[in-house]
């Protein structure tokens, strides 16, 4: 054991152990890279399939990081409402995001229930969770992107939906690092 | 220079609780609802031997409950914080608090 243990940060993995699982989002991400070019989110039985194999990955990760990381349950479910451990934070995002959004719909004219718009608000909550200021910048891109494309140009559409995939892989990427650099017995034994 | 008398202003710290490694154990279980083996070997860097001392440990002090089990033909050991377990290692930080606070006062 090191002579000195963060206890807040392995406070933060513990809690966070489900949503730092970032693998899952990579292959989240992957799958969208393979589903873009092939027109899969269009077509029913290839969009099917994809998420056929999506859930055997996720079958198969939750297994490595049980074997290799251990069993955690959690006090917090793994889809709760993004604003870390603070109820107050939590209810002042959601005002923002309100605010931010009827703004948009009634001034700028954007579509709020579309997809990269929601991306947006998920992105952009998760930066409120300590220690994960690596989601703002796509949660940002994403409104930005959106108010821009109003028109619905191609161009912007294009970067939107590529967006999407690697967003999901670089965060992903980054919630794993995180939660193996926070763990000591696993960032003194290497990375996992 | 008389050094000024603490002992009637300083909390009493919890031994069992403030070594290190039990400590350790404590926080990662009071942050979730029960943790296994070996993720509480990655979350505090413990051997395998010196684990297993600092969970019966706290076992007997009545601050965990262990709950062991087969699976696939091997054994799960889990450990859950006890209601006395939560209570005194809140007890403990507001103990800490205080201390802090009368070191800088």
């Amino acid at each position: 054991m090191s002579t000195t243990l963060d206890l807040d940060r392995i406070r933060f993995a513990t809690a966070n152990f489900l949503s730092l699982q970032g693998l899952r989002q990579v292959a989240l991400g992957v799958m969208l890279v393979v589903a873009i070019p092939v027109g899969g989110l269009d077509n029913i039985w290839v969009f099917t399939l994809l998420m056929v194999l999506l859930g055997i990955a996720w079958w198969r990760i939750g297994v490595y990081y049980e074997h290799r990381f251990g069993r955690v349950a959690a006090r917090k479910p793994l889809w709760a409402w993004p604003g870390g451990e603070s109820l107050l934070k939590r209810i002042l995002f959601t005002i923002a995001v309100l605010l931010l959004s009827v703004v948009a719909m009634k001034f700028l004219g954007v579509t709020i229930l579309s997809p990269g718009w929601m991306l947006g608000i998920l992105f952009t909550g998760w930066t409120l969770e300590p220690r994960r200021w690596y989601y703002l910048p796509f949660g940002i891109s994403f409104f930005v992107l959106e108010i821009l494309n109003r028109s619905h140009q191609p161009h912007l559409m294009l970067i939107e939906i590529w967006l999407m995939p690697f967003a999901f892989i670089i965060t992903g990427i980054a919630d794993h690092l995180l939660m193996v650099r926070s763990l000591p017995g696993v960032s003194s034994n290497g990375a996992a | 220079m008389a050094l000024p008398d603490l002992d009637h202003k300083l909390p009493a710290i919890d031994r069992i609780i403030h070594e290190p490694a039990r400590l350790a154990i404590l926080t990662v279980l009071s942050a979730c609802r029960e943790a296994d083996f070996l993720f509480l070997q990655n979350s505090t860097g413990l051997s395998k031997g010196n684990l297993s001392v600092q969970l019966t440990k706290l076992e007997e002090a009545g601050l965990i409950r262990i709950r062991k089990e087969i699976v696939a033909k091997k054994t799960r050991t889990t450990a859950t914080l006890s209601a006395r377990g939560a209570k005194d290692i809140a007890t403990y930080w507001k103990h800490m608090d205080k201390l802090r606070q009368g070191f800088r006062a």
